[in-house]
């Protein structure tokens, strides 16, 4: 590290300090009355016109000491390339900085990135005036920072370069680097300096390099890197993001094995920054495994869940945040049908939850209430869920309320009867509500060899029910299905299957659950009823979770999501009556956003269209004259850059050799090495022995001086 | 300064009231006195035989020189005198420059001469006073009597102090009225061309008189304690005002003021003439004291 550079040169009006200081003290003298006027006018008589002389010779030597300093503080170079080198001669510098993060990989005190940093002043602080230079950062697509800027005249695109960069995630390698160069000047003309680190992923295609035209010169600053067994966490996601206060919530993280040897990794789990739970998964070189811990939010409102692993090579990847919001209670409408007939859905559920309540009682409040048509959206504005089951047909008036209610954020549970209508249902709600179409019945089959149909006990990727992957809560596999419709794909759905998910399946692959996003709500469509007459699933042990889970599932992400990738657009919904609020999204490592506002069919929506590029946790805060609102929200890259593994070499000596890449490991001897290659000579040790000599004569030279005058 | 006591106090009457000042050199008072004159005439102090002339007077006659003669021999015997005191004071301006110290050059040199006026008249002797500046001189005549100290005093408190030197022209009147023997006492703190003054005061001294010279100085002068730029003000007016830095001058003026004092001492040591350093900061009757003692070891115990 140094604390030097040209910027010092600012510095020199700084000579002038001695001279100032001689007249401003000459310029305010005190003054005396004074008696020995003639002794005084005696002594001034021996100093006369040579005594002022050498003072301003002093001066001057002073003046040429600090000069000489500051200018070995500015490492000034001498360049003997003539003209040609020291005004440019058609060369454009290309500087070509990876800002992925694995530059953030820690060698000793010193990252990469910052070694990189330095490696760059030291190369703008050679650059000769008159030179031109651009600077190519390489995010998520490479973006050119300064384009063509010249020495001497364009001062800001340094400071652009210092304040202009931060890691982020970036799948960019050297191809799209190329390619970019090349979009914009040849690259023969090109000196390229690549601030690029040794990741395989990056030079994956390097072999392109060797086509085509190559630069002038190359240099590659890639600082050493001894330790790259790197373990990354991807994912850390509660099974839901609203969940009851006091309602046992499963907690998942993935953790993956970047490094080339197995590796015992604790995973901490932490709940508003305390550690709740670790879990532990050994990994082999590039496995991914899933780990998972129970716990239970006491409180009501917004918390942050975390997982971290221990410090490594690659710190950045080690945490990730997931927001949660815990709520006071989930009320849930149950819509029956007019005939309170056991063979509906609705009444029969209504009757063993009220039998249950203390059963479900230990899941949470959960408030259902009974209602029958015909629906208005006011009285469907304080529910969370609306079980969906009995009803046989829908008019198109009832169909609008229950869209707009799930498009402005409800969930939509539909477990449909026997006795529904179909193809109202289908019609209604088929194409722009559901997940699918209810196809046909599949006839009984009578045969004494045959079995009904029951539930895949395995292929739990959705969150909210893997916990049923364990037998523990329940056997999924011992429910038969007496009756149910088949979940039909829509073929005239013109978006296919965006938005739609299978959440369970029958035995034989058969959607059995399907979940489907709408607007900010969500749809989950059953494939059976909810009685004992259809199914034996209310008579089991998992039931009331199963519900309860199904019911999560339908209840969309409120208001917005508490857990978002990296780079998507992140958009809240602004309550009615709050379109007054003022919105603002805090990051940990970045500047605060200002949300755009915006209308949709929903209300009013806050949204911040550039995504957030940071891995880490944002913080949503709305606030109205009467309330402040804090959500936190997790941000999660793809963690794309934690594979530290290195290009092979079988894949880059052939590149090196053909450009003839000059490989350097720290900004000094990426120094030398570029004073050598543009015959230029360090000034700075010479002007700092000439300054400390002229120091010395003038100390010498006021001795000599008092002993004689004085 | 308004009254006589601020510069004779009483704790300086009472340091010098035991004291004499006796002459060095044979004196030409008026009156008879306790110091050597070089006039013969009645006393016990032996001097010569001269042979008898027409009108001696006859019990003069040393009857054994005679007897032992062919002649008769007649003794001398050599006179003694008053001591006149001239105080000269010079009050130009560069008498009252800064100084650190609460008591000027000025006013101690008044102090140095009224001390040295009430030495002289309290032992019977005469003195007269010279205070000289540049716009005004004040001259009082020879006396010894409480009044005349009185009105000694009072002139000096009354002589306004500034302007440049005219000490030379009052030197040069002193030596040309061709004053009886005595003491000159002069007072200044030489800060003037030295030619001129070191010309008419050997002029006194070879006329007879005993030329003591007491040195005002200050320590502010002397130290020139400035690390900075300073612009210096002449009180005479002689000079330009300079400004420069003191820092590089300090060690220069500090030499060149030692040069002068040293050339002084030196002039003063070939001409047989006392220099007396009194001290701005001291009071006069210590000056006064610590000389006369030096004095009187100087002429082997004899007050």
């Amino acid at each position: 590290m140094t604390i030097a550079a040209v910027s010092f040169l600012w510095y020199l009006p700084l000579c002038l300090l001695p001279f100032i200081i001689y007249y401003l003290m000459r310029r305010f003298p005190a003054s005396v009355n004074w008696g020995a006027s003639y002794v005084l006018h005696c002594a001034m008589q021996r100093l006369q016109r040579k005594w002022i002389d050498e003072h301003l010779l002093l001066l001057l030597i002073r003046l040429c000491a600090l000069a000489l300093v500051i200018v070995a503080f500015a490492r000034l170079t001498l360049h003997r390339g003539g003209d040609e080198q020291i005004r440019g001669s058609g060369v454009r510098h290309v500087i070509v900085f990876d800002a992925s993060y694995s530059m953030l990989a820690t060698e000793g005190d010193q990252s990469r990135w910052n070694q990189a940093r330095q490696g760059i002043d030291e190369l703008l602080s050679l650059l000769g005036r008159g030179e031109t230079w651009s600077f190519l950062v390489l995010e998520r697509e490479p973006r050119w920072l300064v384009e063509n800027a010249v020495v001497g005249k364009d001062a800001e695109a340094r400071e652009w370069v210092r304040s202009g960069i931060g890691p982020c995630e970036s799948p960019t390698g050297i191809f799209q680097a190329l390619r970019a160069i090349r979009e914009k000047m040849a690259l023969s003309e090109c000196a390229l300096y690549l601030f690029v680190d040794d990741q395989a992923s990056f030079w994956t295609d390097a072999q392109t390099m060797q086509g085509g035209d190559r630069p002038r010169s190359c240099h590659w600053f890639c600082s050493p890197l001894a330790e790259r067994d790197n373990v990354a966490l991807t994912m850390v996601k509660p099974a839901a993001d609203h969940v009851l206060k006091g309602h046992p919530l499963r907690v998942f993280a993935r953790v993956r094995n970047e490094s080339l040897r197995e590796q015992r990794v604790p995973v901490e789990f932490l709940l508003d920054g305390k550690v709740v739970g670790v879990e532990s998964a050994t990994l082999l070189p590039g496995m991914e495994e899933r780990v998972s811990v129970d716990l239970v939010i006491p409180n009501e409102g917004a918390s942050v869940l975390g997982a971290r692993l221990k410090p490594d090579v690659l710190p950045y990847d080690d945490v990730l945040y997931s927001g949660v919001e815990s709520l006071e209670k989930l009320r849930a409408l149950v819509l029956c049908g007019t005939a309170r007939d056991h063979f509906m859905s609705s009444w029969p559920l209504l009757d063993i939850l009220n039998r249950a309540q203390e059963n479900l009682e230990q899941y949470g409040a959960i408030e259902f209430v009974a209602a029958t048509l015909p629906l208005t959206a006011e009285g469907l504005s304080g529910f969370d869920v609306v079980i969906l089951a009995d009803p046989v047909a829908f008019d198109e008036q009832q169909a609008t309320v229950l869209k707009n209610y799930v498009e402005h954020g409800g969930g939509l549970f539909v477990a449909p009867s026997m006795h529904v209508d179909r193809d109202n249902w289908n019609l209604r709600f088929g194409t722009e509500l559901f997940p699918a179409r209810l196809g046909t019945t599949p006839e009984w089959d009578f045969d004494p060899n045959s079995s009904f149909k029951s539930v895949a006990i395995t292929g739990f990727d959705n969150v909210d029910l893997a916990m049923y992957a364990d037998e523990g809560y329940g056997r999924l596999y011992e429910i038969q299905f007496f009756h149910h419709f088949d979940l039909e794909h829509d073929e005239d759905a013109r978006d296919g299957m965006a938005g739609r998910e299978v959440l369970l399946r029958f035995s034989d692959h058969a959607p059995c659950l399907m979940r489907r996003s709408v607007g900010k709500g969500a749809v989950v469509l059953y494939a059976s009823g909810l009685n004992g007459f259809e199914n034996t699933l209310p008579a089991t042990r998992a039931f009331f979770g199963m519900l309860y889970n199904m019911l999560r599932c339908a209840v969309q992400a409120g208001r917005f999501p508490l857990t978002v990738a990296t780079d998507t657009t992140f958009s809240v919904r602004i309550p009615e009556g709050d379109e007054g609020a003022r919105v603002s999204l805090l990051f940990e490592d970045l500047p605060s956003r200002k949300p755009q506002l915006r209308a949709d069919s929903g209300g009013l929506v806050a949204e911040v269209p550039g995504g957030l590029p940071l891995s880490g946790l944002a913080t949503f805060l709305h606030a109205t004259d009467a309330k402040i609102i804090r959500n936190d929200v997790g941000i999660q890259g793809a963690r794309l850059d934690s594979n530290l593994a290195p290009v092979p070499e079988e894949i880059l000596t052939p590149v090196t050799n053909a450009w003839g890449i000059t490989r350097v490991a720290d900004a000094q001897a990426l120094r030398r090495e570029l004073l050598r290659a543009r015959q230029g000579r360090d000034l700075y040790p010479w002007a700092m022995a000439v300054g400390i000599f002229l120091l010395i004569v003038e100390l010498a030279f006021q001795r000599r001086f008092s002993r004689r005058v004085l | 300064m308004s009254d006589i006591h601020d510069i004779l106090p009483g704790a300086t009457k009472e340091s010098l009231g035991r004291l004499e000042i006796k002459a060095r050199k044979v004196v030409g008072g008026l009156l008879h006195g306790a110091h050597r004159s070089r006039k013969l005439g009645v006393s016990t102090d032996f001097s010569h035989h001269k042979p008898y002339q027409h009108g001696d007077v006859i019990r003069h006659i040393d009857w054994r020189v005679s007897a032992r003669s062919d002649s008769y021999f007649v003794k001398r015997f050599r006179e003694d005198s008053s001591l006149n005191v001239h105080i000269l004071v010079d009050l130009s301006g560069s008498m009252c420059g800064t100084s650190f110290t609460p008591t000027t050059k000025a006013m101690h040199a008044l102090s140095l001469a009224a001390a040295m006026a009430y030495l002289v008249s309290n032992q019977g002797d005469r003195v007269s006073l010279g205070a000289v500046s540049q716009n005004a001189s004040t001259v009082l005549p020879l006396g010894s009597s409480d009044r005349h100290l009185v009105a000694l005093l009072s002139a000096l408190l009354a002589h306004p102090v500034g302007g440049g030197d005219e000490l030379v022209r009052h030197l040069a009147a002193m030596s040309g009225r061709n004053l009886a023997r005595g003491i000159v006492f002069f007072i200044s703190d030489l800060m003037f061309d030295p030619d001129p003054v070191r010309k008419e005061l050997s002029t006194l001294h070879h006329q007879g008189h005993e030329v003591l010279c007491a040195i005002v100085r200050d320590r502010t002068e002397e130290e020139f304690p400035y690390n900075q730029w300073v612009r210096f003000i002449d009180g005479e007016k002689r000079y330009p005002t300079v400004k420069v830095d003191a820092v590089v001058l300090g060690r220069l003026y500090r030499e060149e003021y030692a040069r002068i004092m040293s050339e002084w001492r030196d002039w003063a040591t070939r001409n047989d003439i006392h220099c007396i350093d009194s001290f701005s900061h001291e009071g006069a009757e210590t000056t006064l004291v610590a000389y006369l003692r030096h004095r009187t070891h100087l002429m082997g115990g004899r007050a």
